[in-house]
């Protein structure tokens, strides 16, 4: 929570930061638009490309008439252009009327069959609509003209895991991974798509991944700490698997690089007696809170 | 057959529940509903994630063992069941069968095979407000839920879902950065009972 606001340059700087983000908190995006539209007349003409980030992060918090007056100000200036149209679509989505949404989408599509961020937005829509299947179909079609588009096999994966097709999911994730071997997070994602399909030692091996790239990584190495736990009630699953003692001594090396995580981070930020570390620490050494 | 009772909730939890899921605009929300032992009201959740159900078994699983540790250490609170949002909480259709079959083996987890399985619909909010925009999926459908405090004090939302927005924190976001509490998250709840029982 911020205490205080920041300056007209860190709030443009923050801005240009989320365009080019993905992960974006729409509530932070109106509060520094906000601030910098106050001043509009200092951006020059990149007020138009915050105008647009405020009418999408507005339509995100479902504050339609906010942004539609955002959209009207760019529709004065650039009547009729085709990101100013996909505003306008967006609205028709945010406003629960899809058909209304998806023929513009196509219409607009029509005009530039290429624009990938068009499509992404009709899918979108499907996703609004609970049309999966089409979704599935529609993203299926983007990766066939663009199968370089990593967020776009990951998010084909989360769609066929929504519909508990685990196996395509799965196999979605493997595309990403060979577009982005060195990402921790598709490694993580990877691994847990195997716990879920119950082949808990590749998913260890994929946790193991992820922990290589980013030693640090928490997720990776709780990761490692279930699977080799649980590999290791099962072992050994094969004859020439390794043996239960393996996987345990993988998961003690595990907990203790959790552990030192929370030593080093939580007890820094003063938090060291919090719920969340008692109990990530009792997890980790196997007693009670 | 004795009637079922009714479901009650207290303002702050169904806040909060709000606020999870606002944080998170665009991602189905999810996480444990907290009962006082007292009078069985549910009165805290403990948001665990804000991924995909399907794609997060493991350390969804890691959370949920997490999670039974601290209610075994907490003499006044029993998990009820859990709650979620799916990405779009206002499209109005049917609790998604996968969601409830992954609930369910959740709850079981848990030790609560018969708990409640409550789902954000914030449809309700656009003839009302200030409805309890809560659905009750499980035990059945027909389980009625209503607010502990009266009705008028979920007139006091609005002031406390901006500001509170962002101390809020689930387990995905303990994974960013272990400092986050995310089982107790005190300071959040407190703050939220003050301002909508003032």
């Amino acid at each position: 929570m911020t205490a205080v606001a920041p300056s007209f340059d860190d709030a443009v700087q923050e801005l240009r930061n989320q365009r080019s983000s993905m992960d974006v908190n729409p509530y932070r995006t109106v509060e520094l638009a906000r601030l910098v539209l106050k001043r509009g007349g200092r951006l020059g003409d990149e007020v138009w490309a915050v105008l647009e980030q405020s009418a999408m992060a507005l339509l995100d918090l479902g504050m339609i008439e906010e942004a539609q007056k955002d959209i009207d100000v760019l529709d004065r200036k650039f009547a009729g252009s085709t990101r100013v149209q996909k505003l306008t679509a967006m609205v028709h989505e945010a406003k629960g009327e899809f058909d209304h949404a998806m023929a513009l989408y196509n219409q607009l599509l029509e005009q530039r069959p290429a624009d990938t961020t068009l499509m992404k937005r009709k899918i979108a829509v499907l996703k609004s609509q609970r049309r999966t299947q089409d979704a599935i179909a529609a993203l299926n079609l983007l990766l066939d003209t663009l199968p370089s588009d990593a967020e776009a096999w990951l998010e084909l994966a989360d769609l066929y895991a929504g519909a508990h097709m685990l196996q395509p999911a799965a196999h979605a994730v493997e595309e990403a991974l060979l577009l982005l071997p060195t990402n921790h997070f598709v490694h993580a994602t990877y691994a847990d798509l195997l716990y879920a399909l119950g082949r808990r030692d590749l998913a260890l091996k994929a946790y193991c991944r992820a922990v290589e790239l980013v030693p640090g990584y928490v997720a990776g190495l709780y990761g490692v700490v279930k699977c080799a736990r649980e590999v290791a009630k099962d072992a050994p699953a094969t004859p020439d698997a390794p043996p239960r003692e393996s996987y345990e001594k993988l998961a003690k090396v595990a907990e203790k690089a959790l552990l030192q995580a929370y030593d080093q981070r939580a007890v820094v930020a003063g938090r060291e007696d919090s719920a969340a570390v008692r109990a990530a620490r009792a997890w980790l050494t196997g007693s009670e809170m | 057959m004795a009637p079922r009772p009714d479901l009650a909730v207290h303002a702050a939890a169904y806040a909060a529940i709000l606020l999870h899921a606002l944080k998170h605009v665009h991602k189905p929300v999810f996480g444990v509903l907290l009962a006082t032992t007292t009078t069985g009201a549910i009165s805290r959740v403990v948001p665990v994630s804000h991924t995909p159900l399907a794609r997060t078994a493991c350390l969804l699983e890691v959370a949920l063992e997490q999670v039974r540790k601290y209610t075994a250490a907490d003499k006044n609170v029993v998990v009820a069941g859990l709650y979620y949002a799916d990405a779009n909480a206002a499209d109005g259709a049917d609790a998604d069968a996968n969601v409830v079959a992954v609930a369910t083996q959740v709850l079981e987890s848990l030790g609560v095979p018969e708990g409640v399985l409550l789902r954000l619909n914030t449809t309700k909010l656009s003839t009302d407000p200030y409805a309890l925009a809560l659905d009750v999926v499980l035990p059945t459908r027909s389980t009625t839920i209503r607010l502990v405090e009266p009705p008028s004090t979920l007139k006091n939302l609005p002031k406390v879902l901006g500001p509170l927005n962002q101390g809020l924190f689930d387990f995905d976001d303990h994974l960013e950065d272990v400092a986050r509490d995310w089982l107790s998250n005190a300071r959040v709840i407190a703050e939220l009972q003050r301002q909508l029982v003032a």
